[in-house]
């Protein structure tokens, strides 16, 4: 019925857990480098056909021409994302009384998080992880570096089962706040795929993060 | 093509039962937007997805399935569809073939998804439990495209708001199922019990209102629980003050009524 790899199992977790101490090193902003590059706006998936991501470590098993490519369920562990340097772990958000997103805690050097109502990284469906984009302490959160991605780019998820989930990006985008587009981010698409999601800055001086920074990825493979 | 339109005969039961179900903290509206992924059941072979916009009563229903039983007698095979509300709010596993006959009737799975509150029809057909059966009335064919606006009754906007609502896709093909399969329908005898057993099944879970607040500004402002900033202490007790107006304000307007 479903494809998936179980059979392929890595030793990863002794040095995922390792590198998320290493996550201070992301403090490197001073007071001018709050910029944020300029957005681009991408027109639907018009990505390349996934060329295979460089392997470092075992090649993704390719994608069966026919059956879309989908993993068993497995709850996320942590995030790589190796274009910008990012290693965070991951825990596990729901949804406030008020019906908006859970975020995580907002402490310098805190991890990531995966919505726990949305598909587990690689199941069919748009998997979200979430990270604050600055800290109680400075500018940079866990996904400050979030707009330097680029169509192409890889995110690996490292999940419980001790498999990594491998995305290649695929759109950017920044909407406001308050005209979220729901539907547009949490579709259950029919494909394997994940969701990205920073606060951003805006021209708007009364709210220094008016907007959401969304970045949209596919499955590609798995490792 | 062959129309057989067919009376459902609504089970009552359903409505007791939501006043029993934990009272979410937006009761009684189903304001939002809801998603589900569709799974087969019964080995159709079937995927698809499902989105509903709440506005009020009204609500915009999204469809797409593919992968479904293509032709019955000759025609465009008919997929009735429902939201199912008002039981546990989830999708029969193959242990709710009680019979054992290799299938898991829509009485089967009933326990779990419960009665339909809302028939997905096409157009003006009619949209109650009444309509459950209406085979002209129904999208047909292997695979789905539906998108309706149209207004809710009570008891599916409270299944929605307190996560008991199932949409629920029908109607398998007999060849690909077991000796069963032919035998007469739970439902309508006249038909094969594999026409009018579930295809699809997922449970409509509310999707995230708004915008995402992943900075620690907004987190602040909006005073909430989860995530302990002690560095901002006093946006948190400016968030703690409104918070009490708002209250006060509250209990007064309760008690001018």
């Amino acid at each position: 019925m479903i494809e998936h790899n179980k059979g392929r199992r890595l030793r990863l977790t002794a040095g995922a857990a390792a590198l998320v101490v290493a996550l201070t090193a992301l403090t490197a902003c001073s007071a001018g480098s709050g910029e944020q590059p300029p957005t681009a706006a991408p027109a639907a998936s018009t990505a390349p056909a996934a060329e295979a991501p460089a392997a470092e470590t075992p090649t993704p098993s390719a994608a069966p021409a026919s059956e879309p490519l989908v993993l068993e369920a497995s709850a996320p562990v942590s995030v790589q994302i190796p274009s910008i340097g990012l290693d965070a772990s991951l825990i596990h958000t729901g949804i406030r009384e008020d019906g908006a997103l859970e975020v995580p805690p907002g402490e310098e050097g805190s991890p990531g998080s995966w919505w726990d109502g949305s598909p587990t990284p690689g199941e069919r469906g748009a998997s979200v992880l979430l990270g604050q984009v600055n800290s109680t302490t400075d500018d940079s959160g866990v996904f400050y570096d979030l707009p330097r991605l680029v169509e192409g780019d890889e995110v690996r998820v490292t999940r419980e089962d001790g498999s990594v989930a491998v995305f290649e990006v695929y759109s950017m985008e920044t909407f406001a706040k308050d005209s979220f587009p729901t539907r547009a981010v949490y579709y259950p698409v029919a494909d394997a795929e994940l969701r990205l999601i920073t606060c951003h800055k805006g021209e708007d001086s009364s709210s220094p993060y008016p907007n959401n920074y969304v970045v949209f990825a596919r499955l590609v493979g798995s490792a | 093509m062959k129309k057989s339109a067919l009376l459902l005969v609504a089970p009552a039961l359903g409505l007791g039962m939501v006043a029993l179900s934990t009272a979410p903290a937006m009761a009684a509206h189903a304001e939002g937007s809801y998603s589900a992924m569709l799974d087969e059941l019964n080995n159709s072979g079937a995927t698809g997805e499902a989105w509903i916009d709440v506005e009020g009563a009204s609500a915009t229903v999204t469809i797409n399935a593919s992968g479904l039983a293509a032709e019955f007698d000759g025609a465009p095979y008919p997929h009735v569809q429902h939201i199912h509300i008002a039981a546990q709010g989830s999708c029969p596993s193959e242990a709710a073939d009680t019979n054992g006959d290799g299938i898991i009737s829509t009485t089967e799975g009933a326990p779990f998804y419960g009665d339909i509150g809302t028939t997905l029809s096409v157009g003006e057909a009619d949209k109650t439990p009444a309509g459950g059966l209406d085979l002209a009335a129904a999208p047909s064919g292997d695979t789905i495209t539906y998108e309706e606006t149209f207004d809710l009754d009570q008891a599916t906007q409270d299944s929605l708001a307190d996560g008991s609502a199932v949409v629920v896709v029908h109607g398998l093909d007999p060849a690909t199922q077991p000796e069963a399969g032919t035998s007469p329908s739970d439902l309508v005898p006249e038909l094969p019990l594999a026409a009018t057993s579930p295809a699809l099944c997922g449970v409509l879970e509310v999707a995230p209102a708004g915008g995402v607040d992943t900075d620690v500004t907004t987190v602040a402002a909006a005073g909430t629980e989860g995530s302990a900033l002690g560095a901002v202490a006093l946006g948190g007790t400016l968030a703690l003050m409104t918070a009490a107006g708002v209250y006060v304000v509250r209990r007064r307007v309760v008690r001018d009524n």
